[in-house]
């Protein structure tokens, strides 16, 4: 069984996921469940079989490389949460080495 | 008129029996009077009788197409520039598109009328509608009983004669499950067949559009507006479109129908044994033969799906940042912290969970075991799936292992509740085309829905064999009492 209860805090920072300490001992449970649910895959021999990424199996189509849609910014100012100036705006990320 | 089939509808529009108007306030009363089933996110009242006027002056000016004047309710994820498009999640609550899914925008073409967005398990992601930030929908054969999901919301409208017609999205089963739960009839077509282009995204080499409608015959009508190549798409099938609606007078006589032995194990319901055994014999007695098969990857099924659907996820969820749109919390320390407490707050457990699986087998040291060991199992999970093709013309068994389940049954942890997914999961693993159709009710007066799977774009085939079987059974035609 996966001991999710060292790894949950790496895999929490690679997603961009706070943990809250009331739910993170589940948390951990139910990943561990559905990791030892899914390990039954291993049982399988692949080796020479190719990885299915499509369906399809098809060549993506490509579209001529003309421009489509005028400049949206005033569409996407709506929808953004702090928007000035045409730039979105996020707290500081360089700060002066002071 | 809640009652009536597309073609009913149609007809009536046509002949003047009642306007589009008169339809559209009509199930904006009902939507209303059965607000409690909570099927709807948001009703756009006001659009849709500014568009019904518009359709009655269409088929007025004898403009009108099959479909015009007919009211549709789209699952929340499908964008919409005149309503909000939530994905039934707090980090969406807000946002409205600036644009229409292409499947929006061509079941406008028609002149249908928009009348609202069905509620749905966040970001598509559950087989009850219980994780919907808006609050579960519920099931109108028995409202303590959830209407499946994810498109919880589509299946209980139609199903309560709230709508004719809702759009799904399909990823493990998320319109055939909530269909068979529901008593409707969903399709999920091939993969490539219907566009996501405006489908907000969960797995997207398993996500597909489709129809949840009365009966096949309301689905090819759907379908035949909805297929077709889209340039906004990348992996839209770029090929003709077959006639849907011409081709539903098929035959039963000579049809092979594959019947998986391991469909019918222990685990599922004796009710639903009977109902597709009982189906069996409808098919029997108009000359279709049974041919039974092996699928011996089936206990993979699902395990491969979780891997896949929750990588691609991880992925796709990626582009919630708090930055560009969507929820942003406040007072944040850094970009960061931004980030992460923005995802924190906005996102629910059951897309946390995903999320957190998604990035562990995609993580360094495990991608190999995990992410390309399904993908590898995923194949064979097609090329056996489509020999059995080669025998036979259509796969049939349930839809699913149980009818539908109280809302807030307690289970042992999740994988429990995704083996609701166990028949359904294949079609999206290999991209085949499959359908749920009504099939009988079980002691407690719960539907049970059967499944045909199809090979790749044999939607008509598969529309034609269901159809022939609605034709000799009344399945379709059942209602929960309170809403006849």
């Amino acid at each position: 069984m996966t001991d999710f209860e060292t790894e949950l805090p790496k895999l929490a920072s690679l997603a961009y996921i706070e943990l809250n300490k009331d739910s993170s001992e589940q948390l951990a449970n139910d990943l561990s469940s559905i990791i030892d649910f899914v390990t039954t895959l291993q049982e399988i021999d692949t080796s020479d079989v190719k990885p299915l990424l499509n369906p399809l199996d098809r060549h993506q189509p490509l579209r001529e490389d003309v421009v489509t849609e005028d400049n949206q910014v005033k569409a996407l100012e709506q929808l953004a949460p702090a928007f000035k100036a045409d730039h979105y705006l996020v707290p500081k990320v360089i700060d002066k080495g002071e | 008129m809640h009652t009536l089939s597309l073609r009913a509808l149609s007809e009536s529009l046509q002949n003047k029996s009642f306007s589009s108007v008169e339809l559209t306030q009509h199930l904006l009363n009902r939507i209303e009077k059965h607000h409690s089933l909570n099927t709807f996110i948001s009703v756009s009242k006001e659009s849709a009788l500014a568009n019904a006027k518009a359709a009655d002056k269409r088929i007025q000016e004898g403009k009108a197409s099959l479909l015009t004047g007919i009211p549709i309710a789209h699952k929340d994820l499908f964008c919409t520039k005149e309503s909000t498009t939530t994905c039934a999640s707090q980090m969406l609550a807000n946002y409205t598109s600036p644009f229409d899914a292409t499947i929006v925008n061509q079941f406008a073409t028609q002149g249908m009328v928009q009348i609202g967005k069905t509620n749905m398990d966040e970001f598509a992601m559950g087989s009850a509608n219980e994780f919907s930030h808006f609050g579960p929908a519920h099931n109108p054969w028995d409202s303590t009983r959830v209407p499946g999901g994810s498109s919880g919301g589509s299946a209980a409208a139609v199903a309560a004669g709230l709508t004719p017609l809702a759009t799904g999205s399909d990823t493990g089963g998320s319109i055939r499950q909530p269909a068979a739960f529901c008593g409707v009839s969903g399709i999920k077509p091939t993969y490539g067949l219907v566009s996501r282009y405006g489908m907000v995204a969960y797995a997207s080499s398993l996500d597909q559009g489709g129809p949840i409608a009365k009966s096949a015959e309301d689905l090819a009508y759907s379908l035949q507006v909805m297929a077709g190549f889209d340039p906004k798409d990348s992996t839209s099938a770029d090929q003709p479109v077959p006639d849907f609606c011409s081709e539903l007078k098929t035959s039963l006589k000579d049809l092979r129908i594959g019947i998986p032995s391991c469909f019918f194990s222990p685990d599922v319901d004796e009710a639903i044994q009977d109902s597709i055994k009982a189906a069996l014999k409808v098919f029997e007695g108009e000359g279709a033969e049974l041919v039974e098969i092996e699928l011996k990857l089936q206990p993979y099924w699902v395990p491969c799906y979780y891997v896949i659907a929750c990588a691609e996820a991880s992925s796709n969820l990626s582009r919630f940042d708090g930055v560009r749109y969507g929820h942003r919390a406040e007072h944040a320390e850094n970009l960061i912290d931004l980030i992460t407490r923005s995802r924190s707050e906005g996102f629910g457990v059951e897309v946390k969970r995903r999320i957190l699986t998604g990035t562990y087998v995609l993580s360094a040291g495990y991608f190999d075991a995990y992410y390309v060991q399904a993908q590898k199992v995923r194949r064979m999970i097609q090329d056996e799936l489509l020999a059995s093709f080669d025998n036979v013309d259509v796969v049939l068994g349930p839809t699913t292992p149980t009818c539908a389940f109280p809302i807030g049954e307690e289970i042992a942890n999740p994988t429990q509740r995704y083996l609701a997914d166990v028949f359904t999961v294949a079609a999206n693993l290999a991209g085949l085309p499959a359908l749920s159709i009504p099939a009988g009710l079980n002691e407690n007066n719960l539907p049970i829905g059967l499944q045909l799977m199809g090979k790749p774009f044999s939607e008509p085939k598969l529309l034609g064999v269901a159809h022939a079987f609605q034709q000799r059974t009344d399945w379709h035609k059942a209602m929960p009492k309170e809403y006849v």
